[in-house]
């Protein structure tokens, strides 16, 4: 891997002196995707065209034109091969393009999977080129708090003033769960760990307005479990005990929130539903997934196909018809649609950047870096944060992709990449 | 093949030499056999694109340039060597031994024969030690993967006892099938390693998919 992606930093001053133009306009569109992000597809939800062509995606897709372009005029190989994304998404999205093969609906299957070759290659290339200098990552970190808080702000807005049943500027509880599941421990920990006090208690404000205005189990859970593995990496007990102590003010507000505002968190907590009699048709769901994975274990379903095959799966149990939409689990919608060597190449895309995230915060405290160190366990948690959203949703539904894959891209950049370059 | 892995070869005794080729050519003959037999048994999991298919195994062919080129070509040569096993693993064979009715799936046979020409490998080339570290960390993610799958059926089935007073539908076949295709993955990483070698598999993929492709015999 030595010679892909996220490592600008083995790049020379030469390259990096022709590439700041295209730095600046990298910075440009990244801060305009983080920020376009917190409004998902407000205000046109529902409109297909929009969904594609949404702000955040048409601006991945002006980034691949325009350095494609820059860099075949300026015969900028080296520069293309620095921001190329790492082979382990390279290959996880090679299985999904030959997936298609085994699509009962080719269109459908292509489309799905051109969407995630635009925002998987395309916004790892862009964050990585951002993200490959402190300024631009710093950046990225606070672009993404005020992004998050305008999410949360809006969700409290419509929820508790507005006394609608949205989430803000996202429709789904479960698309705001996981935005929010991966955001919010990236933006708490880099806001609790700045210097001054009034950005600390912005982090632990944020936080507990993001667990008041969760409508999802999986939400709660991953904004724990960032802060939890913040606590674990952490070097100091102070910070440790921050981090917990944040965790457990913001359930005791969740807890003591008037009942009937935590109405929608309550209903998907609970694993039983028509009547308390049956299991959740979640996690009925979930049989069905694994059941289809005996069958297609290699060739999955095709790209964006696994509605097509799940009902002749769910044996003894149930098919309740109740499911709300994006209430699904990603890994096994990973496993099904792409095959086991799809969900083994997001084990390794997932396993490849926790690594690089721990091995950066372990070697900036070892050289007293702070600002790499608080930066690497914001990644650090974003990651945790992610893994555990994706069992209650999926990181890579439209809109919330791009979120994930700069994610991804934060935790794999760095000042000192020679060891985020090397071999897992 | 590493200059120095090919200069001990050469140097090895014939013995040697032959012991050495027979994982690749246990591995060649499980694929070729896996894609005879899914092609005149009739395919479980139909492609309808087949030609996608058809094209990236022609590409196996050259060798993909650069470190990450290479870990590239053995994951997507291993997907298209696994498809065919894939189409045959719901049936195998079934027999008497020791009183015993014995059903063994064509999947895990086909693993056995690769498996054993990785041990013959190992006993007649010297005690060489076989490369089997996976390329590129693809095998952390497989063991990622198949934890995932574990600990889901192990959560559901849990969920599903508390509740129904049973526990998951159907063992967990699901799992043993995707350990296989990890064993797959991990035994084919020498042929897919070795440029002739890789060559034999293109043609034979090649030939599998394009047969496919044109909807010839019983893979129609």
């Amino acid at each position: 891997m030595n010679n892909s992606g996220n490592d600008l930093g083995v790049m020379n001053a030469s390259h990096a002196a022709v590439s700041v133009g295209i730095r600046r306009w990298a910075a440009i569109l990244a801060g305009a995707v983080v920020v376009c992000s917190s409004l998902h597809f407000w205000p046109w939800q529902g409109r297909r065209i929009w969904e594609v062509l949404a702000p955040a995606n048409t601006l991945v897709l002006v980034w691949i034109l325009s350095v494609g372009l820059w860099c075949i005029a300026n015969r900028q190989w080296a520069f293309a091969a620095a921001i190329a994304p790492p082979v382990s998404l390279t290959a996880y999205v090679c299985i999904v393009i030959l997936s298609v093969a085994f699509a009962p609906d080719s269109s459908r299957a292509a489309y799905y999977a051109g969407k995630l070759v635009l925002t998987a290659w395309g916004g790892y290339t862009l964050f990585a080129c951002v993200a490959s200098n402190a300024t631009g990552r710093r950046m990225v970190y606070g672009l993404f708090c005020l992004a998050v808080a305008v999410a949360v702000i809006g969700c409290l807005w419509a929820r508790f003033i507005g006394m609608g049943e949205e989430f803000g500027f996202f429709r789904s509880a479960l698309k705001y769960g996981t935005y929010l599941g991966m955001l919010v421990p990236l933006c708490a920990v880099w806001l609790m760990l700045a210097r001054s006090w009034p950005v600390k208690l912005m982090g632990v404000g944020l936080v507990i307005a993001a667990v008041l205005s969760a409508g999802t189990v999986g939400c709660v859970l991953a904004i724990g479990a960032g802060l939890v593995a913040a606590a674990l990496a952490a070097p100091r007990w102070s910070w440790r005990l921050g981090f917990g102590g944040v965790l457990i003010a913001a359930m005791l507000s969740a807890a003591f929130w008037p009942g009937g505002w935590m109405g929608p968190l309550r209903r998907d907590a609970a694993i039983r539903e028509a009547g308390g009699t049956h299991v959740r048709q979640r996690y009925i769901q979930w049989q069905a997934f694994i059941n289809l994975l005996e069958d297609r274990t290699v060739t999955g379903t095709g790209a964006g196909c696994v509605n097509e095959y799940r009902s002749a799966y769910y044996g003894r149990l149930p098919k309740l018809n109740t499911l709300a939409p994006f209430d699904e689990n990603g890994y096994l919608v990973v496993a099904d649609e792409g095959g086991m060597f799809a969900l083994a190449c997001l084990g390794w895309i997932i396993v490849q950047h926790v690594a690089a995230a721990w091995r950066r915060a372990r070697r900036a405290w070892r050289r007293g870096d702070r600002r790499e160190l608080r930066e690497s366990l914001a990644a650090w948690a974003a990651m945790a944060g992610a893994c555990l959203a994706n069992v209650f949703s999926a990181v890579q539904f439209n809109g919330i992709l791009i979120v994930f894959i700069a994610v991804l891209a934060l935790a794999g950049s760095g000042n000192n990449t020679e060891e985020v370059a090397c071999d897992y | 093949m590493c200059p120095d892995q090919f200069l001990a070869q050469v140097a090895a005794p014939k013995k040697a030499r032959l012991g050495g080729q027979l994982g690749n050519i246990a591995a060649v003959v499980a694929v070729a056999a896996a894609c005879v037999l899914s092609w005149k048994g009739g395919l479980a999991v139909t492609p309808r694109l087949p030609i996608l298919l058809a094209i990236a195994s022609a590409t196996l062919w050259f060798h993909w340039p650069g470190r990450s080129g290479g870990v590239l070509q053995h994951i997507i040569g291993a997907y298209l060597c696994c498809i065919p096993v894939n189409e045959i693993s719901g049936t195998g064979v079934e027999f008497s031994a020791f009183g015993l009715d014995i059903s063994l799936s064509w999947g895990l046979l086909l693993v056995g024969v690769i498996g054993i020409g990785a041990v013959a490998v190992w006993f007649f080339a010297g005690r060489a030690k076989p490369h089997t570290r996976p390329l590129g960390g693809l095998g952390a993610g497989w063991m990622a993967s198949l934890s995932i799958l574990a600990v889901h059926i192990a959560a559901l089935a849990a969920l599903l006892w508390i509740i129904y007073g049973y526990g998951y539908d159907k063992s967990p076949y699901s799992l043993g099938r995707a350990s296989l295709f990890f064993c797959l993955y991990l035994l084919l990483g020498s042929p897919l390693r070795s440029s002739p070698w890789r060559r034999v598999l293109t043609v034979a993929l090649t030939a599998y998919y394009s047969a496919i492709t044109a909807g010839l015999g019983g893979a129609s």
